[in-house]
């Protein structure tokens, strides 16, 4: 069901129910008052830029629009707003702006008995920012020539990515509508008794449209393994999305005999994918005009698989006088409902796809005097992956190896997953400068049951501990303070550094030593004048992941067993300062500039073999950096010149640039700046309301996106939407 | 699905809204004498000034009330103290919404430790966000609100890559829960973010074990300057794990060993490998 099919059954309903609830309340006069206001308008857009001149990628991945008549690049559409309110007891609201983007919401209720519902409506360009602008494609051509990428057209080489092949006809045009909606009923305490209430709920989505999608076949999917056969391995297509979510979900919270608060959630998901899977036989004739085809003409390419979660979790909370304890636990169980046509080869040996989730929490705070308070908390989660292990038929195996065929195996896999934490804080209040410092302790420890594949027998094509960065533990404590202050009445202040040391880390990307510090100040300069000012740092450094080599090579120049360090340093910077004044109740003005900078670097490696081979050799490649800034600028302001009319405009200006660099050797300070990062945005909005008369407005409102990107000029465009409509007020 | 919205809620209209017209006398509030200075509160549209119950939540209202009274009558020239009538707080709010299974463990949650009170997001009388300004309109009052203390947060949705909620596709509560925290979460790392992305939570044959843990690892939700919401540009991020196997990803093409990364061939791992979150069929995830 699209949103505007929706919309049509929708609101005539939500009409109805309206009514009915209006004559119920016809004998009271305090609960039939009726208010609110209808907005019939006319929104006219317009893209230009981008491919064809009238579709900027980028601005339509953030809200694509269509007209009344389905035009992507231009023209009109009719909509309606709608804010409706009957008593304190009734409202439906409908927010509308544009054939893509339109929301509304109902609620109701008593004391008895509550009920809501709500739906939204949202079109978005999916095609990636990659698609049109991926190296060696025709519109970023290299020196190789359109759809090659120049350092593989070198003598002696042809990569995976010698060449993009489209198999999309054509297409450019992508895009998802996601259209989300919900409803739900409450029966209050004062129905069922003093602190029951009982609620059912059921939310979904409906997810239409396309999207862009690669896949890259290998050595052993193209045969035979010349030149040109390989130049016809990287391939991108048309990938249809059709997919429905339905939720029902529930909730009974009690209050038994007035001992505790308890609560207790239910609910069951089934996620439905309803697009056709593409099969690599869709493409083996385009494939085959360079060569042969080995891979499966059955084969599914991204496959989506059906899926349902049931999910079941209680809560219990107690307040004493001094005392608050707070304990959860819950479970959940995902189950795959379709399989992919390997997947139901039986040599694959895949039927079963499970997995089970349980997480539980203990929270416990205590109020030593009017002054002092102390919390503590323990937590628990468990991931369990219950799915088929698979095996190869005839060939003795790891059982717990998942193989598709012979050729592709499990490298690593997590089986289960657990991590504990827990931790202490204490609060001191009354501090000086009328502050409060809490001083706390977390500990987290994670482990996790790695299964690697070990098969010398049928080719070395496991990974193994050795050659894999992942490890099975993760153990931290972090330290942290939060000072919150307001030393004067008009400022407040707070400061919150933490500090991580871990003495095992599972990923590179998780913190070994970190610094974060979060700050914000506010200030009223006087009673029209507010400053909002925020600081954080974050250091995070990793250097506890490495690999052996397990091979001397015939050069000699690495030796065995030698270990390299993986790296890695993440340090990131944000400031902000927002001013807010208010010199009169007709105006308001406000501004912000913000400014973040990342700044990153690792190193990379080169292998001898492939790295999930037997006596692999790494060596130190260089060294990697991202520096990235970011710097906006936004401005707002609202007056109302005179008691007819108000006037809004806002204007959002952020500018992007930094670039990726890499080494040619471990110790090189000479960077090769292989990438650039360097965009801005500028976004303009202007809206008008003017009274005609009582009850009668006219409202405008005009918007202007421009987005400029120097590495990528293909995405560069504009957007202008220019509404009118006039509300009706009653 | 039209029929089945439209029978419901036809049936909720005709079913419930006898008995909710019985459950409302219009009761006159408890606290009617406040209502002859603050007439306009109670006019408006919120729920607690229909409690009627002033002094419930306005703890210093009777010393208010006659400090106010004592004012009227003091001779001229004279300056009699005024009285705050004082702003509820959080414990008090709780110790009648604490029946709500949303409420129940707020002493624990995020904006708690915060110093959070329940009135600095909940406006009693009226709503804590009354107008919009014009590059909010779509993002609507809820995410309005939230960005008024969150800043730095507003700012990463500027970023070149980020949530559509400026542009009305999502809102902040989509994914948070203003009265939970990390310490009250019953759901796994990757659950908030699979509870609308469905279709990369699997169950996968070839899982990506960072995408199993934790979608942080890779994506910062709010924005990035990244292309699909990464934490770094690749190839760096995947770098960061990934070893780069010299016969397969190098750009030479001068022998198996000593090749250097390319970041311009390499500018996207996911061009070939297209299913980061998991397969169900390549090792490689390629497909």
């Amino acid at each position: 069901m699209n949103a505007s099919k929706m919309s049509k059954y929708f609101i005539p309903c939500l009409t109805v129910l309206a009514a009915s609830i209006s004559q119920a309340y016809a004998s009271d006069e305090s609960a039939n008052v009726v208010s609110g206001e209808v907005t019939p308008k006319l929104i006219y857009f317009n893209y230009n830029g981008g491919p064809g001149g009238g579709s900027p990628q980028y601005l339509q991945a953030f809200g694509s629009e269509r007209s009344w008549t389905g035009n992507g690049n231009s023209g009109l559409y009719a909509d309606l707003d709608v804010d409706l309110k009957i008593g304190d007891y009734f409202s439906l609201e409908r927010q509308g702006f544009g054939r893509d983007s339109h929301r509304g919401a109902i609620k109701g209720g008593s004391n008895d008995i509550g009920f809501s519902g709500y739906y939204g409506h949202y079109r978005s360009g999916s095609s990636g920012l990659d698609y049109l602008n991926r190296p060696g494609t025709a519109n970023n051509p290299v020196a190789g020539g359109p759809g090659t990428a120049d350092n593989y057209t070198l003598a002696g080489n042809a990569g995976y990515l010698t060449k993009f092949n489209d198999d999309t006809g054509g297409q450019t045009n992508y895009s998802v509508e996601r259209t989300r909606y919900g409803l739900g009923i409450k029966f209050k305490p004062d129905l069922l008794g003093k602190g029951t209430s009982l609620s059912f709920n059921f939310d979904g989505y409906k997810r239409d449209g396309n999207k862009f999608a690669t896949y890259v076949f290998g050595n052993g999917d193209i045969t035979p393994n010349s030149a040109d056969q390989k130049q016809a391995r990287w391939r991108g297509y048309n990938m249809p999305v059709d997919e429905a979510m339905g939720r029902f979900s529930w909730n009974l919270t009690a209050n038994p005999s007035g001992m505790f608060q308890f609560a207790y959630d239910g609910s069951i998901e089934k996620f439905n994918n309803q697009a056709r899977t593409a099969l690599a036989g869709d493409f083996k004739s385009l494939v085959e005009a360079v060569g042969g085809i080995t891979l499966g003409a059955t084969n599914d390419m991204h496959f989506v698989p059906d899926s349902t979660l049931m999910t079941h979790a209680f809560r219990l909370s107690k307040t004493y006088d001094k005392t608050a304890v707070a304990a959860g636990y819950s479970m959940s169980q995902l189950k795959q409902d379709s399989f992919s046509n390997d997947q139901r080869d039986p040599i694959s040996g895949y039927s079963k796809g499970k997995i089970g989730t349980d997480n539980a929490f203990f929270n416990v705070n205590h109020r030593l005097s009017s002054s002092v308070g102390i919390e503590g908390f323990i937590k628990y989660a468990k991931r369990e992956n219950n799915s088929s292990d698979g095996h190869v038929s005839g060939v003795t195996v790891d059982e717990t190896i998942l193989q598709r065929n012979v050729r592709d195996k499990w490298g690593v896999r997590i089986k289960d997953l657990e991590s504990l934490n827990y931790g202490l804080a204490a609060t001191f209040n009354g501090l000086p400068a009328k502050s409060s410092l809490t001083v706390g302790w977390k500990h987290e420890d994670k482990d996790r049951d790695l299964q690697y594949n070990t098969i010398p027998a049928i080719g070395n094509l496991g990974a193994w501990p050795t050659v894999v960065m992942l490890q099975d533990q993760s153990k931290s404590n972090e330290l942290y303070l939060r000072w919150n202050a307001r030393p004067t009445k008009d400022m407040t202040l707070r400061i919150n550094p933490s500090w991580v040391r871990a003495s095992k880390t599972g990923y590179t990307t998780e913190a070994e030593d970190s610094f974060n510090l979060k700050t914000s100040l506010g200030y009223a300069l006087t009673k029209q004048t507010h400053l909002n000012a925020y600081y954080h740092y974050k250091d995070k450094k990793n250097g506890d992941h490495e690999f052996v080599n397990t091979n001397k090579p015939a050069n000699g120049a690495v030796v065995l067993g030698t270990e390299y360090k993986q790296k890695a340093d993440d340090t990131f910077n944000a400031l902000g300062l927002s001013l807010n004044h208010s010199p009169s109740e007709w105006l308001n003005l406000s501004g912000s500039l913000d400014w973040a900078q990342n700044d990153f670097e690792t190193y990379f490696f080169g292998t001898d073999v492939r790295r999930f081979e037997t006596n692999i050799v790494f060596d130190p490649r260089g060294a990697s950096s991202y520096k990235v800034d970011t710097l906006s600028l936004t401005l707002n302001g609202d007056y109302q010149p005179t008691d007819q009319m108000k006037l809004r405009v806002s204007y959002t200006w952020s500018d992007t640039s930094g670039d990726l660099r890499t080494t040619s050797t471990a110790t090189a300070g000479a960077y090769e700046v292989n990438d650039k990062i360097d965009n801005n945005l500028h976004s303009l909005a202007f809206g008008l309301d003017y009274e005609l008369k009582n009850k009668l407005t006219l409202k405008g409102g005009y918007v202007y996106d421009r987005y400029k990107d120097k590495a990528f000029s293909n995405l560069n465009g504009g957007h202008h939407t220019l509404m009118m409509g006039v509300s009706v007020g009653f | 699905m039209k029929r089945l919205i439209g029978v419901v809620a036809i049936m909720l209209g005709l079913g419930f809204a006898p008995a909710w017209a019985g459950s409302h006398g219009g009761q006159p509030p408890v606290g009617a004498q406040c209502l002859d200075c603050h007439e306009a509160e109670v006019k408006s549209h919120g729920k607690h000034a229909y409690h009627g119950d002033c002094v419930s939540c306005h703890t210093s209202a009777v010393d208010h009330a006659k400090a106010e009274t004592a004012k009227e009558s003091a001779p001229k020239g004279s300056r009699p103290e005024s009285i705050n009538a004082g702003l509820p707080k959080s414990e008090q709010c709780l110790s009648c919404h604490k029946n709500d299974a949303k409420h129940m463990n707020f002493a624990f949650s995020d904006h708690a430790k915060a110093n959070v009170q329940c009135r600095d997001c909940h406006g009693s009388h009226t709503p804590k966000i009354k107008s919009l300004t014009a590059g909010m309109q779509k993002a609507g009052k809820d995410a309005a609100l939230c960005v008024s203390c969150h800043k730095d947060v507003q700012a990463k949705f500027n970023l070149r890559s980020h949530h559509p909620l400026r542009e009305g596709g999502v809102s902040c509560k989509d994914c948070h829960d203003p009265h939970g925290g990390k310490q009250l979460t019953l759901a796994g790392k990757t659950t908030q973010c699979t509870q609308c992305h469905q279709n990369v939570r699997g169950p996968h044959a070839f899982e990506h074990a960072p995408a199993v843990e934790d979608c942080a690892t890779c994506h910062n939700p709010h924005g990035t300057p990244n292309p699909k919401l990464l934490n770094l540009a690749q190839p760096m991020l995947c770098l960061q794990c990934h070893s780069v196997p010299g016969n397969r990803h190098g750009n030479t093409g001068l022998g198996t060993n000593g090749q250097t990364i390319s970041a311009t061939a390499l500018r996207n791992c996911s061009s070939c490998h297209n299913a980061p979150h998991g397969s169900h069929m390549d090792q490689h995830l390629r497909f």
